[in-house]
């Protein structure tokens, strides 16, 4: 119930510090506890706060998942190497980069920020070749994001096709306030690297925030737990 | 290497040339939120201490370029270079490397 979830939280409040960085995350992520009390206010999600969520569902989808979820800030990585070169080359070959040419990933989810203000989310898929997406208030089209997605892929895979531009396959609930798309997009992947049930809805939007504070608060208890997991299962991290 | 005086001196291998890029797109400007931005591609390396914290060089960057510290995340290889005392070697990195800098993000609606 809220009020249990609502108990739980001021539970949270004893041990929480109230200025440090969250433990356990992976090196991509730097979520403070200030980022980490947003969550429960009407404040617009930051980068950090989406890949902090994106780190804690990837931890516990487990390395055996054919899913991965590219850091958000990976499109400014793309626009980066799309501005210095033909084709894509980057210094290193990330493990994302590596699991896509050796064809061990199925599906990359992309949380990605449209307009400068607005989260929305992609899906990948590498075995159709699709890419769908899900913009929870329908008023956003992809071009200059699509576009570098496709480059990306095309030189990652040695193809000269595009992917099929496809509706969504998945449950993409409709946005109806002026700050939940960043839940929203956290909530979907929840729902379906972790099976986690019910998805977004306008009715449960104070819950799904509390509810994301309490896991990420939980890394102040558990974090190190997954540290080691995440060195080695770190899929991926930008360029 | 040696001295106009005839005695060798050891290169300095403590320092490492460390380049620093920054691509800028923009962030939507609407009436609630007139957040423009826009930034061409830069690109600036320092000679630099390996083990001396890579906030001060992040910051001469940010002065470079004149943009607020605050609006870019830095990161090498996908490590967030967001810890005061993080150095080029706790990183492993090699002459030449190059850290990304990107714009921060923050997403709600269109209107807030």
């Amino acid at each position: 119930s809220l009020s249990g979830l609502a108990d739980a939280c001021i539970d949270s409040f004893e041990f929480l510090p109230w200025d440090t960085t969250v433990p356990g995350l992976s090196p991509a992520v730097h979520l403070t506890s200030e980022d980490l009390a947003s969550f429960l206010s009407s404040d617009w999600l930051n980068d950090e706060m989406i890949n902090g969520g994106v780190d804690w569902i990837l931890q516990r989808a487990g390395p055996g998942s054919r899913s991965r979820i590219l850091n958000c800030l990976f499109i400014q990585s793309l626009r980066n190497a799309r501005s210095q070169s033909v084709s894509y080359s980057p210094q290193k070959f990330s493990p994302i980069n590596k699991a896509i040419r050796a064809g061990t990933v199925n599906l990359v989810w992309f949380p990605l920020l449209v307009s400068g203000n607005h989260w929305t989310l992609l899906k990948i898929d590498l075995v159709q070749k699709t890419i769908a997406y899900s913009d929870s208030l329908r008023l956003t089209r992809l071009l200059e994001e699509l576009a570098l997605v496709q480059w990306w892929l095309k030189t990652l895979l040695r193809s000269s096709d595009d992917f099929d531009i496809v509706e969504p396959d998945f449950p993409s609930p409709r946005q109806l306030d002026s700050h939940s798309c960043g839940i929203i997009a956290l909530s979907i992947l929840a729902s379906i690297l972790l099976e986690f049930s019910p998805l977004w809805s306008p009715e449960c939007a104070a819950t799904e925030q509390i509810e994301w504070f309490l896991r990420l608060s939980s890394m102040f208890e558990d974090g190190d737990d997954f540290v080691s997991f995440f060195f080695i299962a770190s899929a991926y991290y930008m360029n | 290497m040696s001295t106009p005086s005839g005695e060798d001196v050891k290169p300095d291998t403590s320092k490492i040339r460390i380049g620093v890029q920054f691509n800028g797109q923009y962030m939507h400007s609407s009436v609630s939120t007139p957040l423009l931005f826009s930034y061409d591609w830069t690109e600036v390396f320092f000679l630099y201490k390996k083990t001396k914290p890579l906030a001060k060089l992040l910051i001469m960057f940010c002065e470079r370029i004149k943009v607020d510290r605050k609006n870019i995340r830095f990161n090498y290889e996908g490590v967030n270079i967001s810890r005061e005392e993080t150095t080029a070697e706790d990183l492993e990195m090699e002459d030449g490397d190059v850290i990304d800098g990107q714009l921060w993000q923050e997403g709600g609606s269109f209107e807030r």
